[in-house]
């Protein structure tokens, strides 16, 4: 009896463990790049940020800390919202 | 000789008597508009409206250009960057309106859209709510226009039947408006009559016989925001997909007009 509470306790625990873990790694990072415009959109939009850093967000330092990340462009233009789909990041 | 001068006198008098009478009754004046949108972005402009019992003409004033600058904004899921464009193309959007035609300019990203807007029928709710704008007592209407429910706000002292953007149509000169979100919401002031404004609309309606319709603009901006995409796309890495409008886009708010939920 003794022996079958110890296991369950720790099959428990165990399980907590990485519960955890997997809650974590569940994580969804999205990013999305917005162009908005008042009325105009200037021809020579900056491109730096098409190289997604989405890894420079919470500390994430390599593609094993999420399982999902996608990204998407938007343009804002006169209230109006036009977006792409969302895509898979990149693994970097 | 004699019976000339009995005919061409009374002729000539009751000529004068129409013309001033006439021109006391021309209501003609000018009046500041702010014209806010709040749906992606908070979006402001200013429009002066001149107008006359035969016609009005709302012209954008105060364009506001700027610098390009960025924002960056975190959210709980990951990273949004936003990019702010300034204005560089200074032609001011208008409304044209002569109660049986309606003309307006649209810019749609780097291209100036002359319309010819539908006819419409403006059958507003009166409502027997009033209140004071300015010094004008204001009547309650609504109506359904492209998708929205508006509140509008008119007054009788200036009894011409304009009112800002495209709205028309009420016994008097519309002062507000809004829809039901807030998402359009139209304010005036400095508000002038008579004398002391220059009654004249200029307007190069030779113009106007190149407006195209609404569906021909509606199709005009498809293309302008395939067009922004494809731009973008030819600045991505090598080998990434080309970049396409999500026409589905379940969380992208619809603009002010909503063509596709016409009422």
């Amino acid at each position: 009896m003794k022996n079958i509470l110890l296991t369950l306790v720790l099959v428990l625990t165990v399980s907590f463990a990485f519960a955890g873990n997997e809650i974590e790694k569940a994580s969804v990072v999205e990013v999305e790049e917005t162009v908005f415009t008042t009325n105009e959109v200037n021809r020579t939009i900056s491109i730096e940020l098409l190289e997604v850093p989405f890894l420079e967000y919470n500390n994430l330092t390599s593609s094993t800390d999420y399982i999902s990340c996608r990204y998407r462009k938007c343009i804002i233009f006169n209230g109006e919202k036009y977006c792409t789909e969302w895509k898979p990041c990149k693994a970097l | 000789m004699k019976l000339k001068k009995k005919i061409l006198t009374p002729l000539s008098i009751l000529f004068i008597i129409i013309s001033s009478w006439s021109q006391n009754n021309k209501t003609c004046g000018e009046v500041y508009y702010t014209h806010t949108i709040k749906i992606s972005k908070i979006v402001a402009n200013d429009f002066v409206m001149k107008f006359d019992n035969k016609q009005s003409y709302s012209e954008e004033v105060n364009i506001k250009t700027s610098g390009n600058s960025q924002e960056i904004e975190g959210s709980e899921r990951g990273t949004t960057r936003v990019y702010v464009i300034g204005r560089k193309n200074k032609s001011p959007n208008f409304f044209y309106n002569n109660k049986t035609e309606f003309y307006f300019n649209y810019l749609s990203f780097d291209e100036t859209l002359l319309v010819k807007e539908d006819k419409f029928e403006w059958n507003w709710a009166l409502h027997s709510e009033i209140k004071k704008i300015g010094k004008f007592t204001c009547q309650k209407a609504t109506i359904d226009f492209r998708g929205r429910s508006y509140t509008a706000w008119f007054t009788n002292e200036i009894p011409v039947p304009f009112g800002p953007w495209k709205f028309q149509g009420l016994s008097g000169l519309i002062l507000e408006v809004y829809d039901t979100d807030k998402a359009f919401h139209i304010t005036s002031s400095k508000i002038q009559i008579g004398e002391k404004v220059d009654c004249v609309i200029n307007i190069n309606k030779n113009s106007f016989k190149e407006a195209i319709s609404i569906t021909e603009y509606l199709n005009e901006i498809e293309k302008n925001v395939n067009a922004i995409f494809a731009k973008l796309s030819s600045k991505m890495p090598k080998g990434s997909k080309p970049l396409e409008w999500d026409k589905n886009c379940e969380d992208c708010p619809k603009g002010v007009e909503i063509f596709d939920e016409e009422k």
